[in-house]
């Protein structure tokens, strides 16, 4: 892997980015939201490359904790590729990825897990097989990280009453009670994004990576997990980067944006600024004015 | 160089035919998705056919017609309308059994058909092997040679055009993509699917017949170890490209021959090294090729989410009554059935039963790593073996208790199953199974032939146990051993099953992808399990060595580890009485079999097993679990719920 891309190099963004980036600076957590100067989550100069395409360009992005970012842009923008790229389904060619200080760019997936990155999946990813609440149990185990073999081996691998009682509530909080004993298989999509929601919630990630989570699902239902993002964002203090293509959802969570183009980072700032951004419009939204309802 | 090319020069044809099988095996992996492990199987099928014609006074050409153009193809059509074309969509496992239940059937029906008397000095198909045409560099080249290599070229050549300027090659591909979007776009994937599986079938037809005359006698033990080479040549061509595969062969059948040629002769490397030879380019190729690995994960077709999920397993739909009812009736009857063995039975019976429990203990094995865990090994019956020669030889050379012995058989496995997985696992499914064939294979042909492991075919002795006071000589005291030592892994499984790592491995079999990210470490936890499920294994074939007092290679070979992952697959490998009921089901056949039957039935028992695996393929959940449920939704629970138990599944 090529070694770090400096701040150096994060300089030589575009002019677009540049300008977007100057009416950033004014939302950003760190000048704006007081809560301490170190982000969360910080991306700089990621770059990826899929043999000739470049799926992602020297992109640099931070999350403060307990924020909700959004991560907007046309569909083949590289979003899911830099959501991988901080998750660990993929190694960046260059750049690098820090969560709380950290480096964790070249670690495997699961570690990040375990420090605290929880994600959702644009193709939904349930464990085929198991209910709903064997879903969240596996989850909520991991998470107390004190499974081991030779402790089932000595019979004592089963769940304690705090965990079942800690599954309990979350199936309770996303209204999944009907279905709490039914294999993934047999569930709805929404209900099914719900469950994905929950495993990665029982385990009280740091930073949660939400991958168009209200794809496929009508009105109702995106209200619904609309409402239970808010409560997770309120309760648990839980940080968020959403990529969604609903923008009334992502006005009503986010405090700011990222603008994603062939791989490239061209504005960041509140969503109304961004929306009104020449270089977004253009590239990615067209010429007609658009805001959220 | 000239005796290096004098060495290469006769690799020539030995390549070819590799290339031949391993092009077939790339044709239909590409459109049916199915990875053929019963290939070498069905061109021992033509070979043999070939040759009884001949033998019975056909021209050759006649004989030719019949066995390759159209016995192969015909073969092909059978066995894709009776199994392969149901299989597309279902897991790697499902594809995996099918395919290992027609290795074991074909030649098992064929031995029916055509006896089982040995036959010598196969034909060859067009120019005579014993006469010289030319020589290169002084090396003669005979007929068989030239054929091989001229037949090839014209099949490879035909091949390439068909694929890349008619119709049909192109609606081939379309089907590697995905039948579905054939069917999408108005074409009939099943004709284009069977259409590939007669043209596959049909290079290994041909192959068989031309590969025949270099076997001093038509064995399907050989023509199965054919099938590593073409699937190491498969992997050259990271199991997509023909010409690649094509190459691949080539050049592995010169190695082959090159390397032959500058060992040494005489010791038991030389002369495992030379066969063993592709398992070795086949695990090299799984660790190194990187696009290899890709290709193997990828196991599905993008619109197979359309089709419905698996039937819930029985012991899933009990209700709490019939729960508790079968709870307390399985308690009696194994306490009856304990006694009975310690009090009236015969000690003839004691001893078969005891077999059939010691095998339990393998079978165990595969229930925790393949119904628990997804993976698949066709190697147990070596991990067995393993386990045998450990306990015998400690016993032997240090005069240690068979009870040490035993457990220091699972160590010893457990840890040689850690070296087997490690290559293998990151790749997953079909790899691992390749990778495990392969050293099944390398452990037959080598690692059981030395005198400090299990003496080939001569074999070693391991005594019965003492401890302390008690002696474990007698059969009922043995029995009474086995059934502790299975109580005990019975225990570990199921502990494993209701633990955490249980969960994770549910959840790894679900969604890798998923599982590392709520932070299971895929890694980890199936070596883990693979080590574990390879103890077992060990622990059970050492038991098996000690009940009968001794053990060769043959008890162990890759063949017995086929036959143990179709066995248990049949019956049913999600539960532990899975494993029971098939160690049971097989000794118990074995012995009717063998004790009843007249000898021409020996291939019976292959026959009842390989057929149940293509049953398998209708009821993945193992027939017994499949006629548990089907008891439980149509007798007891009646038709309300069956209904609903319907919509379930």
């Amino acid at each position: 892997m090529t070694e770090v891309t400096s701040t150096s190099t994060q300089a030589k963004e575009t002019s677009a980015a540049d300008a977007a980036d100057s009416t950033a600076t004014a939302a950003r957590p760190s000048a704006g939201s007081g809560r301490g100067s170190r982000p969360l989550l910080e991306v700089r100069g990621v770059t990826k490359r899929f043999g000739g395409i470049q799926a992602l360009s020297n992109v640099s992005l931070e999350v403060a904790p307990g924020e909700t970012v959004g991560l907007i842009g046309p569909n083949g923008a590289g979003k899911t590729t830099l959501f991988d790229c901080v998750n660990g389904l993929m190694h960046p060619d260059a750049g690098t990825v820090i969560f709380d200080g950290q480096r964790i760019d070249g670690m495997p997936v699961y570690r990040r897990a375990r420090l605290g990155i929880g994600r959702t999946f644009q193709k939904i990813e349930l464990f085929a097989g198991a209910t709903v609440r064997e879903q969240l149990m596996v989850a909520e185990r991991e998470k107390r990280g004190d499974g081991r073999l030779w402790k089932d081996l000595l019979w004592r691998g089963a769940p304690s009453p705090e965990e079942v009682d800690e599954v309990d509530q979350m199936v309770k909080s996303l209204g999944l009670e009907d279905v709490a004993d039914t294999p993934a298989e047999a569930i709805s999509l929404g209900q099914g994004r719900l469950v994905e929601l929950g495993r990665a919630l029982v385990q009280r990630p740091r930073l949660l990576l939400l991958d168009e989570p209200s794809s496929g699902l009508d009105s109702n239902e995106t209200t619904a997990l609309a409402a239970v993002l808010t409560v997770v964002r309120r309760d648990f203090g839980t940080a968020m980067l959403l990529v969604e293509h609903d923008l009334d959802m992502v006005a009503a969570a986010v405090t700011r944006v990222y603008v994603l183009d062939f791989g490239r980072m061209i504005a960041s700032g509140p969503l109304d600024d961004v929306l009104s951004d020449d270089a977004v419009r253009a590239a990615y939204l067209g010429q007609a004015p658009l805001a959220p309802s | 160089m000239s005796q290096f090319l004098s060495y290469a020069i006769p690799g020539l044809p030995y390549g070819c035919v590799f290339a031949l099988l391993g092009m077939g095996l790339v044709l239909t992996y590409q459109t049916s998705a199915v990875f053929n492990l019963a290939f070498g199987a069905q061109a021992y099928a033509s070979a043999l056919v070939f040759y009884v014609c001949v033998s019975d006074g056909w021209p050759t050409w006649a004989a030719f017609l019949v066995s390759v153009v159209f016995g192969a193809p015909l073969l092909g059509v059978v066995i894709d309308l009776g199994l392969f074309r149901f299989v597309r969509s279902r897991p790697v496992l499902v594809k995996l059994v099918a395919a290992l239940g027609l290795l074991i059937v074909i030649p098992a029906v064929l031995q029916v058909a055509f006896g089982t008397s040995n036959r010598y000095s196969p034909p060859s198909l067009w120019l005579s092997p014993s006469t010289v045409y030319f020589r290169v560099l002084g090396d003669p080249i005979n007929g068989g040679e030239l054929s091989t290599v001229i037949v090839t070229a014209a099949v490879a050549l035909l091949l390439s055009l068909m694929f890349h300027f008619t119709q049909t090659g192109l609606r081939m591909r379309a089907m590697a993509e995905s039948p579905r979007m054939v069917q999408l776009a108005g074409l009939s994937a099943e004709r284009v699917g069977m259409t590939s599986w007669m043209l596959s079938s049909f290079l290994a037809g041909l192959a068989g017949v031309i590969i025949a005359p270099v076997f001093g006698s038509l064995q399907s033990l050989n023509f199965t170890q054919l099938l590593v080479a073409a699937v190491a040549a498969a992997a050259a061509g990271s199991l997509v490209s023909l010409p690649y595969t094509f190459l691949g062969g080539v050049i592995l059948g010169i190695l082959e021959e090159v390397l032959g040629g500058y060992l040494p002769s005489g010791n038991v490397l030389s002369s495992g090294l030379r066969p063993g030879f592709p398992f070795i380019v086949l695990l090299a190729l799984l660790l190194f090729l990187p696009g290899l690995r890709r290709r193997w994960g990828r196991t599905d077709d993008p619109l197979a989410a359309c089709d419905p999920p698996p039937a819930p397993i029985a012991s899933t739909m009990r209700d709490p009554a019939l729960y508790r009812a079968t709870r307390i009736g399985t308690t009696v009857f194994v306490i009856a059935f304990v006694l009975s063995c310690l009090t009236w039975i015969t000690d003839n019976w004691v001893f078969t039963l005891s077999q059939a429990l010691a095998l339990s203990i393998v079978f165990l094995s595969l229930v925790l790593l393949t119904g628990m865990s997804g993976q698949i090994s066709l190697c147990q019956a070596a991990f067995a073996g393993v386990g045998a020669f450990t306990a015998g030889q400690l016993a032997m050379h240090f005069n240690l208790s068979i009870l040490v012995g035993i457990v220091a058989a699972g160590v010893v496995a457990a840890l040689v199953g850690v070296v087997v997985a490690l290559p293998a696992l990151r790749v997953g499914g079909l790899a691992l199974a390749l990778a495990t064939l392969a050293f099944g294979l390398l452990a037959d042909n080598i690692g059981f032939q030395f005198s400090w492991s299990l003496n080939g075919d001569s074999g070693i002795s391991l005594p019965r146990p003492t401890l302390g006071p008690i002696n474990f000589s007698s059969d009922r005291s043995f029995f009474l051993l086995i059934i502790v030592v299975l109580a005990i892994c019975i225990a570990i499984v199921e502990a494993i099953r209701r633990g955490t790592t249980g969960r994770q491995l549910a959840a790894l079999r679900g969604s890798e992808l998923a599982a590392a990210s709520i932070g299971i470490n895929p890694a980890r936890t199936k070596i883990g399990v693979f080590a574990l499920s390879a103890g077992l294994a060990g622990v059970g074939g050492a038991l098996y060595g000690s009940l009968d007092s001794s053990v060769s290679a043959s008890d162990f070979n890759t063949l017995v580890s086929l036959v143990f992952v179709v066995v248990v697959a049949t019956v049913g490998v999600y539960t532990v009485e899975g494993a029971i009921e098939a160690g049971l089901a097989y000794v118990l056949l074995n012995n009717l079999v063998t004790s009843s039957l007249p000898s021409s039935w020996a291939s019976l028992l292959e026959i009842v097993f390989g057929a149940g695996a293509v049953v398998y393929v209708l009821h993945p959940e193992g027939v017994i679990e499949y006629l548990k449920r089907f008891a439980i939704e149509h007798l007891v629970r009646g038709g309300g719920e069956r209904a609903e138990a319907e919509v379930l599944a």
